[in-house]
This record gives C-alpha cells, structure tokens and sequence, in this order.
C-alpha cells in the first residue's frame, strides 16, 4: 500500500472553472490554485473563440475591413468601426465633417453608457442582488433604443463610414429632442441608483476591499480604461483625441482598485457621458455627414489609438491600391484579463466569480488571433 | 493569462502584443509538434521570443518593413509539409 502523504505537505487545491461554465458568460478557462478557500495562484487560459478577422480583413477593400471590424464585438462594435475608419482617415489625410464628429461622439458616449450599464447590472447579478440589476438593465434599455434608432440596430449600428457618418445615421430634430429627452430619464434613473446602491450597507460591505489591484501592478500589466482609472491613475485617451476638444467633461478616478471602486467608476463615468451627449446635442453643427472628397493613396503602416469604453482600442494596418495589409486590433481586455488573474489573489474562492467580472473582460473582443484552419 | 497552441497550428500575436518596449510589430508563431503548447500573452519584452522558443515553438518575429503575408504563407507552407509527412 502507498504511503499516504501526510496532510501538511498538501499545501495546494485546484479548482478548475470553465471553458464553459455556469458562472461565466463567455468561454474561457481558470484554473484557481487554493490554500484554505483562499486563492493563492490563478492562471486564465483562453483561445477557444478564433474567427481570424485580422487574417480575413488582410488584402480587403477597407470600406469591407472597416465593416468587418464591427463583428469583432457586440458591445463596442461602434468603437472597432470608428476606430478602424480613423486609421484610413489619419493614413489618407481624410477631413471629418464637424457634424459627423459630434455624431460619432455620442454614438460613442451611448455606446460607453451601455457598456458601463452592462458592467454595473452583471457586477450586481454576481452579488446575487437582482432588483439592482434589473434597475440597471431597465436603463440600459432606454440606451439601447437610442442607439437603435440611430443606427437602426440594436448591435452592430454600421455607423462611420470613411471622412463622416453613413447618411441614415444624421440626427434631426426629432431624434435629438428625444436624446434629450431619454438623458433626463437615464440620469435620474442613474442617480436614484447610485443613491440606493452606495447606501446599502450589506452591499457595500460585500465589494469592499475584494479584488484589489494595486496601481503598481495596473500599470506593469498595462491596464487600461477604467479598470486603471479605478487604481487613481487618471488616463483617459479622450484627452487626447481631437474628437473631444469642444468638450467638457472630468476625468474620473478612484483610489483602492477593488470591486466597489470599479463599480464607483462606471457609475460616475456614466453621468459624465450624459454631460458629454448633452452637449453635443445643443452644440451640434450644421452641415453634411459625410466627406466624400478624398483621394486613395498608398500609405505605411498607420495606427490610431481611441478611448473605448473598456479602455485604449488600438487599430493598425497599411493601405495598398486600397487594400488593408498588415492589420493589427489590440483590443482593452487583452491587457485587462491579466489583471484579472492577479486580482484574484488573496481572497476567497468564493469571490473569484467577482474578482474577475470586476476587470470587465470581453473575450469576444479579445479572443480573436489570426488562424486558419483548412479543410 | 494564456494562451493554447494546438498542434500543428500557427498563429500571429499581432494583437495580443504590448508595443511599449517591443521592437517588433508582430509574431508568428508555429507548433510543428504533436503536442499542445501553452504560451504566455500578452507579449512585453523581446525575452519573449527565446523563452517560447525553448517549448519547442517556432517564433517568426515581424518587423514593421517586412511583408507579412508572405512570411505567413511561407511558415504555412513548412508547416503543411510536416503535417503531410506525419
């Protein structure tokens, strides 16, 4: 018979979660390393969702590539469109219409408004508190709305197109006095929530100091977006983009990094959206939506760096008789998912479920290398 | 956070590579074994390449002047050779 090992030398469990699984909404594999239910070690693996849209969008047409950039995701599938026509129009020295700009700044601000929407309602469906989330996802709705009856989706708006926005996205009057309209609704739906959330004691207790990332490590890891904005680093490429210079609005942060700051972020960065909408609503230029003056050229490689709602999208690729080559998409998540992995550490197993929701990962956006499988 | 090389499969990092202290725009990368492989993302120093390397990967680094189609049909062909040999 084998010698038993005896129990002070096992000093490690694993606890295996996914690639499917009930807790996870999307397909990914974690592999939690515990001592006494508290996570010592965690190691995310993913790769079970490739489409190869950077090898498909290789050689394209970039009107084609820049529509296909919108399938990489449904949640900021506006900011891989935009995004990816920005790149042709830097490399092309393609001149937006004012009007398109303010366009694309609110589709992009509703966008964020529903991303940051989804955060708090799936963060508060893991605290296992759903009248918060459901109040949250009423709201989401009214975004979502909005975003349909501009874009004429509810996902995928089909919106930018090269030197403006498509024609059917332009905003009359009536379409921005609802937008005005449902902003008041969303930033007192909004308030009334962050009032109730932040005075629910249990729930605050619960969030408290659970999955901390330390700024020092947000930045090593290169964390973007508000996951390192709720570390108190304040870095929003928005700042930067000239897309935003007519605009007033402050950069959120928080300082502890852990699940109630990320919260915290999204609910404050929200009502900042509404300010930015708000004013592209009462300052937005007449004129047309779309430049059509522009010349194709060859270019070298371009690279364009926007704010999306998760954090810095990156989008680079050369253009050749009008064909991209060489695209690169570095999407958030892919910097953010290894924040999760440390946030994990140190608490317990059975806050692992929210340690990594709290990073706000989305493997659709990132899962997505280029591989060809031929049959 | 990792990643899964199946066997017999090659695929590019462009996307999953961290560009502050990277001197190359993208990576090839190619299992030509029977085994998979795990490899680490994201991608931030070029000690990267000689570490994936000892797993028995092979690593195609790709500099921005470099015509990266052709380096990838090329690595594919090698790779559709082995496979055919097994």
């Amino acid at each position: 018979m084998d010698e038993k090992v005896p129990r002070s030398n096992i000093i490690e469990t694993e606890i295996p979660m996914g690639t499917v699984h009930p807790a996870a909404l999307e397909p990914y594999r974690v592999r939690f390393f515990v001592e006494d239910e508290i996570v010592q070690e965690a190691e995310i693996t993913i790769g079970v969702n490739h489409r190869g849209i950077e090898r498909i969008m290789e050689g394209l047409p970039v009107e084609k590539a820049n529509a296909l950039t919108e399938k990489i995701c449904g949640i900021c599938s506006n900011s891989h469109i935009w995004n990816s026509c920005r790149t042709a129009e830097l490399g092309l020295g393609i001149e937006i219409t004012p009007r398109a700009m303010y366009i694309r700044v609110i589709m992009g601000e509703l966008e964020r408004l529903h991303s940051h929407f989804l955060y708090l309602a799936h963060g508060c469906e893991v605290l296992s508190h759903e009248t918060f989330s459901m109040r949250v996802f009423y709201l989401r709705e009214i975004v979502m709305e909005l975003l349909a009856m501009i874009g004429g989706n509810r996902v995928q708006y089909g919106c930018s197109v090269l030197g403006g926005v498509r024609p059917r996205c332009d905003l009359d009057e009536s379409k921005l006095l609802r937008l005005k309209n449902d902003m008041d609704a969303v930033e007192e739906g909004l308030t009334g929530f962050v009032e109730r959330f932040l005075a629910d004691s249990i729930v605050m207790s619960r969030i408290s100091g659970i999955g901390v990332l330390p700024q020092k490590q947000a930045i090593e890891l290169a964390v973007t977006g508000p996951t390192l904005r709720a570390t108190g680093v304040a870095r929003d490429l928005r700042t930067t983009m000239f897309e935003y210079d007519e605009f007033d609005f402050n950069v959120i942060t928080q300082n502890d990094g852990d699940v109630k700051s990320n919260l915290i972020m999204r609910a404050l960065e929200s009502f900042e959206s509404i300010k930015i909408i708000r004013q592209a609503i009462a300052n937005i230029p007449e004129g047309k939506v779309v430049n059509r003056d522009w010349e194709m050229v060859d270019t070298d490689i371009i690279e364009s760096y926007i704010e999306v709602p998760r954090g810095t999208l990156y989008h680079s690729y050369a253009l050749e008789s009008g064909r991209v080559r060489h695209c690169i998409i570095r999407t958030p998540s892919m910097a953010n998912i290894g924040a999760m992995q440390y946030a994990c550490i140190g608490d317990q197993i059975t806050d692992a479920q929210l340690c990594i929701v709290q990073c706000d990962p989305c493997f659709t956006c990132t899962d997505r290398a280029i591989e060809i499988i031929r049959r | 956070m990792k990643f899964v090389m199946r066997p017999y499969h090659m695929v590019s990092l462009g996307g999953y590579i961290v560009e502050w202290d990277f001197p190359y725009r993208n990576i090839i990368v190619v299992n030509k074994t029977s085994e998979p492989i795990k490899i680490e993302i994201p991608v931030f120093h070029k000690e990267w390449i000689p570490e994936h390397k000892d797993l028995g990967l092979e690593v195609i680094p790709v500099d921005k002047n470099d015509n990266f189609l052709s380096m990838w049909k090329r690595a594919h062909a090698e790779l559709d050779k082995i496979k055919a040999e097994k």
